[in-house]
């Protein structure tokens, strides 16, 4: 591994589905937003930067009380059942909601940081509670000022700004990517596969729908999630009908597999040598099949079709 | 102007630089402003010098404009407004676009793909379902020979997962080899199949 550059400066915030981190260099400080996938790269010379700006926050007092309200309600449950399971899971929930809580205050209060050049104002995601920033803040202003000197106080006072704010600069647009088309394509491969696990029963493909529909959902939270660097509406539009198609298949879905469940475990209790094998497993009736089926083709061709005119 | 960031109240300089903060005038928020030497200098660029006389060099790009640098890249003479420098090198812009095209400018990169983790998820998310570990493994092997040599971060990071990726993948390709060898071998063995 080749030597880096970077020494780290702040913790991971992290999201769902990635993180920011603050990292720096001899000459400038890194802004690194991961994907996990991808990482993307913002770049901050020490001799460009005019402020950092910490803004404390006021504290979370109803989420305070929310989490309180469901260590009671976790604690009320624990006292209220007599199973060992549902003691447990109470107990575990009401541990997980303490835990939160007593973190919450012991990390402190919450801020905003914000770093500014002549031409940007950044918010600097990975510092989010005082403490750290201060940290940070003791780690940063000595390697700025190494760079550009120390700012007087007389000198500080006797700077002039322009009486009208400088005009932001268009902001440049995401590329929208091709996760709507990649939904539709998978919303007609579930269509094809519903189809043919009801013509062909014995090919057992009731067992793939599984995935595939668990695939579909996926695809569909991410496509939402990601919505709004993307500047096409109608395909989104389409996504919320689908969504409760999806849900209404997955119900059926579920009931015919509990079904089947029912029926090994009844065939168990009889003492049958042979459970009921997959074969006997119907995922969908021709009733649900056809509407399963012809749903997704309806919304991914039109899907496909505005999301290739809006793009 | 300094700015809080809960509610874009100008910060009076009276605020700047206290180790304790000081109250928002907007928002009554305690705010720690660090404000650094720069915020003193103008947004202006540098304006590129007029030529004087025929004879003397001018930029390649703005013929008008008095040459101040060659680009370090390809040698073509540059004006103040033209000249890129990075790194300590001086750039002219098309040596630039070229350079940040063909990914071979580390210090503007703004964006790199971690195929090591794509590698990892490859291998280990799919076995999660079993069966698409037919098409994860294979890929998940294909992704680390391919891009073993490609940059990762730019940040310290090692090829850990990409070794973790090969040896789930392979195990993986192992697991299905036994599994289908078993099912060849199974009526051989006199044992019926359900």
């Amino acid at each position: 591994m080749a030597k880096s550059i970077y020494t780290r400066l702040t913790g991971r915030k992290r999201t769902l589905i990635g993180y920011s981190q603050l990292w720096l260099a001899p000459d400038h400080l890194l802004l690194v937003q991961s994907t996990r996938f991808s990482e993307r790269y913002q770049r901050f010379s020490l001799a460009d930067i005019q402020a950092v700006i910490v803004t404390e926050l006021p504290e979370q007092m109803a989420y305070q009380f929310v989490v309180l309200a469901a260590v009671i309600g976790c604690v009320a449950g624990f006292l209220s059942v007599s199973a060992m399971f549902g003691k447990i899971v109470f107990a575990a929930m009401a541990a997980i909601a303490l835990g939160i809580m007593i973190g919450n205050i012991a990390l402190g209060p919450r801020c905003r940081c914000h770093l500014q050049t002549a031409v940007s104002y950044e918010r600097l995601a990975p510092v989010r509670r005082v403490r750290a920033a201060r940290v940070f803040l003791q780690k940063i202003i000595p390697v700025i000022e190494t760079v550009q000197g120390t700012l007087a106080p007389d000198r500080a006072a006797q700077i002039e700004f322009p009486a009208t704010p400088v005009e932001k600069p268009p902001a440049v647009p995401d590329a929208p990517g091709y996760l709507p088309e990649i939904l539709c394509a998978v919303f007609l491969l579930n269509a094809a596969l519903i189809a043919a696990s009801v013509r062909f029963p014995r090919a057992q493909l009731s067992s793939v729908l599984f995935t595939t529909i668990f695939g579909e959902i996926v695809v569909l939270i991410v496509s939402l999630a990601r919505s709004r660097h993307d500047k096409r509406r109608f395909v989104y539009a389409l996504m919320i009908p689908a969504i409760f198609c999806i849900v209404w298949d997955a119900v059926q879905l579920g009931t015919s597999f509990f079904t089947w469940m029912n029926g090994i475990a009844e065939s168990a209790k009889r003492g049958e040598q042979t459970p009921p094998s997959m074969l006997a497993w119907v995922a969908f009736s021709q009733t649900q099949a056809l509407f399963a089926a012809s749903w997704r083709v309806a919304v991914a061709a039109l899907g496909l079709a505005a999301a290739w005119f809006e793009r | 102007m300094v700015t809080c960031g809960e509610c874009s109240f100008p910060i009076p300089a009276e605020a700047w630089n206290r180790e304790d903060g000081a109250l928002c005038p907007g928002c009554r928020q305690r705010i720690l402003a660090a404000v650094f030497p720069s915020m003193e200098r103008s947004r202006a660029g540098a304006v590129p010098e007029q030529v004087a006389e025929a004879t003397e060099a001018s930029c390649f790009f703005h013929p008008q404009s008095r040459a101040s640098v060659p680009c370090s890249h390809c040698g073509r003479f540059l004006c103040n407004l033209c000249d890129i420098e990075l790194d300590g090198a001086h750039l002219c812009p098309s040596c630039f676009r070229a350079g940040v095209k063909k990914k071979k400018i580390e210090s503007v990169e703004t964006q790199r793909v971690m195929y090591d983790s794509i590698a990892l998820a490859a291998a280990t998310l799919p076995a999660l379902l079993f069966w698409p570990v037919i098409f994860g493994a294979p890929a998940a092997l294909y992704i680390t020979i391919r891009r073993w040599r490609t940059p990762l971060s730019i940040l310290p990071r090692t090829r850990i997962r990409f070794v973790l990726a090969a040896i789930f993948a392979l195990a993986e390709i192992g697991a299905v080899a036994f599994v289908v060898w078993t099912i060849v071998r199974l009526p051989r063995l006199g044992v019926a199949p359900r």
